[in-house]
């Protein structure tokens, strides 16, 4: 019952905006002050799949790898800073909280600009790794700070039980911890798949054009002034996120329902 | 099999010792009761036997093996929490079976000494059930299976009673009684309530502040205490203080035979329980006037003060008014004397 309110609030949320782009996408003439198209046609969709199809493409691996790549190491990292943050108090836990938070503040603009200098010093523009690491730069502190909170409300004498039930550490990062901690740290994945995932700017200073994620052909075909194509790679852009949107929100659900005493 | 050994056991958190020059031996199948008020170290202990925690000093040897040195999954102890811990991603069976998991028991053989278990501990029927579908004396039975189906040589249990109602504690009681009969497991048991500890074990050790303080029967703790503060613990803190020449212990004008011998600066308790009031004074009488009565339900407690101070007496039904002048009698056979403090002789 409760899931179904979630997986209805999910749809109405999340795919009625959708609405409009899905008519621009099918529509051959459209002038205001008209409701609905006046000409429907699939010259949209066969240009993507036609023309631009092997761009398309391209571009969709581009950004699943890097949204992909950058989720990884965000969890890699983010796990073990979120544990020390949730978990433990030291000297300067404030101030280091508040400066996790600093790239969530200022514009990302502003960071891939300043970073971009080093970046070119170091080799790493126009790279994929540096383009994972701009990224990472947005994505991070968004994963610590989710998993901060799931770690607040953790209990590490779970692990401690383990161990001594005989679980070595590894045993217990697997069967316990992440188990334990699955709903929050499928959270701080999505989050970071998705801010990945609509990265531009960053990726356009970092990748200097040689990255061609989706957003990045998006942003050229909407240049071009074609609304119907514009609105149907503004859909094939949209369909991955809500996918993993959908699966998160299920997980979540499923998480919930599991944690009810 | 599983015997304990602590030698000279010190614990510290960081530069702080909070466990100091510990030694305790549970025997084979014996059920050892740790007890101490709250923040006495025996937490701490407990984690240090099962690995949790390092030993700054001394040595842990289970079945005369040293263990100090390995990690607490390779270490054949299993302690139990205050809170059941169960893993709420797995059901009753799979809980139980998480220990056997890691040793690589499966199969039908692991089948087999969960359901065994299953039924010592009353859970017959319950493998499938969620574990947050339990009460809170299931789940508590379901970590004791837990750790039980491993047959380690040692179990160590946390106060795991203390979080369940007065009922419900004294069916938990009587099943580790059970349980222990049943497996002869080794056990060494953490509560903070004498009572506890006096039903569940065969012998007592008495932690205070982060060193043992007295090991023994029940009885030998609770009428013949080593000093004041265990004494104290247990509720008795009548205390006289006087010399004992020649086999006779003499103070406030209290005299009783002692097997002890002599000492200049000797004290004897009495508990609270034992004193009597009288209607005339006779030997081993002190006068004294009735200072507070306050009523407790099983008993009343009256404090009398007298010229040798100020005494404790706890009486089946309330007696006494405040300010009565009462007579005390100390029935001799029922003081008990502290061994001879050092250069007291
Ligand atoms: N992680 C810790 N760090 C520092 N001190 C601790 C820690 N855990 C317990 N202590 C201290 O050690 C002492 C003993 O604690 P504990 O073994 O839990 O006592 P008990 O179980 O007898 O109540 C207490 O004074 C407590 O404050
Ligand atoms: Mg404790």
């Amino acid at each position: 019952m409760r899931r179904r309110l979630l997986l209805t609030a999910v749809l109405v949320g999340a795919i009625l905006p959708f609405l409009p782009l899905l008519l621009w996408s099918f529509a051959e003439r459209w002038f205001y002050p008209a409701l609905f198209p006046e000409g429907w046609g699939l010259r949209a969709w066969s240009y993507l799949v036609d023309t631009a199809g092997r761009q398309i493409i391209d571009g969709l691996v581009a950004s699943f790898t890097l949204a992909l790549a950058t989720t990884a190491l965000s969890l890699l990292l983010g796990i073990p800073a979120g544990r020390a943050l949730g978990l433990y108090d030291f000297a300067g836990k404030r101030l280091l909280s508040l400066l996790l938070l600093l790239p969530i503040i200022v514009p990302p603009l502003a960071v891939a600009m300043g970073l971009h200098r080093w970046f070119l010093q170091l080799g790493l523009a126009e790279t994929f790794f540096g383009v994972v690491l701009i990224h990472l730069s947005v994505c991070l502190p968004y994963t610590i700070f989710v998993l901060q909170g799931v770690f607040r409300d953790y209990n590490p004498d779970f692990e401690a039980q383990a161990r001594s039930l005989g679980a070595g550490p590894l045993a217990v990062f697997w069967r316990v911890t992440l188990p334990l901690t699955l709903p929050g740290i499928a959270v701080a994945a999505l989050f970071s798949f998705l801010l990945s995932w609509s990265q531009y700017l960053s990726t356009l200073i970092i990748g200097g054009g040689r990255t061609l994620t989706l957003p990045i052909l998006l942003f050229a075909l909407i240049d071009s002034g074609d609304r119907p194509v514009a609105a149907a790679v503004s859909l094939l852009f949209v369909l991955p996120a809500l996918l993993a949107l959908l699966a998160g929100a299920q997980a979540l659900g499923r998480g919930n329902i599991e944690g009810v005493r | 099999m599983g015997e304990l050994e602590l030698r000279r056991l010190t614990v510290s958190y960081g530069e702080r010792p909070v466990v100091a020059g510990l030694d305790l031996r549970v025997a084979d199948g014996e059920i050892v009761a740790l007890l101490g008020p709250s923040g006495a170290g025996k937490s701490t202990i407990l984690k240090a036997v099962a690995g949790l925690l390092p030993a700054s000093v001394g040595e842990i040897r289970i079945n005369h093996q040293l263990v100090n040195q390995l990690p607490a999954e390779r270490r054949d102890a299993v302690l139990l929490f205050q809170k059941p811990l169960l893993f709420p991603f797995l059901d009753v069976a799979g809980n139980i079976a998480f220990g056997l998991k890691m040793a690589g028991i499966g199969g039908r053989q692991a089948a087999a000494r969960i359901a065994a278990i299953m039924a010592i501990t009353g859970l017959d029927g319950l493998a499938r059930r969620r574990v947050h579908q339990l009460s809170g004396g299931q789940q508590q039975r379901v970590a004791l299976a837990r750790g039980l189906v491993l047959a380690p040589s040692i179990l160590l249990l946390d106060e795991p009673l203390s979080s369940l109602d007065a009922e419900l504690r004294q069916q938990m009681r009587e099943l580790i009684g059970r349980v222990q009969r049943e497996t002869g497991t080794t056990m060494l048991f953490v509560t903070h309530d004498q009572s506890e500890a006096f039903a569940v074990s065969d012998r007592v050790a008495l932690l205070l502040a982060g060193s043992l303080r007295q090991t023994g029967s029940a009885e030998e703790l609770f009428y013949h205490p080593a000093d004041r503060e265990v004494a104290r613990f247990f509720g008795g803190g009548n205390f006289i203080d006087g010399r004992i020449v020649g086999g006779t212990f003499a103070g406030a004008s209290l005299r009783c035979p002692t097997a002890r011998s002599d000492c200049a600066t000797a004290t004897a308790v009495i508990r609270p329980e034992e004193l009597r009031l009288v209607e005339s004074g006779g030997d081993n009488c002190l006068d004294g006037v009735v200072e507070t009565v306050s009523f407790e339900g099983a008993n009343s407690r009256l404090q009398i003060a007298t010229a040798a101070g100020t005494f404790t007496l706890l009486a089946v039904r309330p007696e006494g008014r405040v300010g009565q002048p009462v007579v005390l009698h100390f029935p001799p056979e029922r003081l008990h004397i502290f061994p001879c403090p050092e250069g007291g002789r």
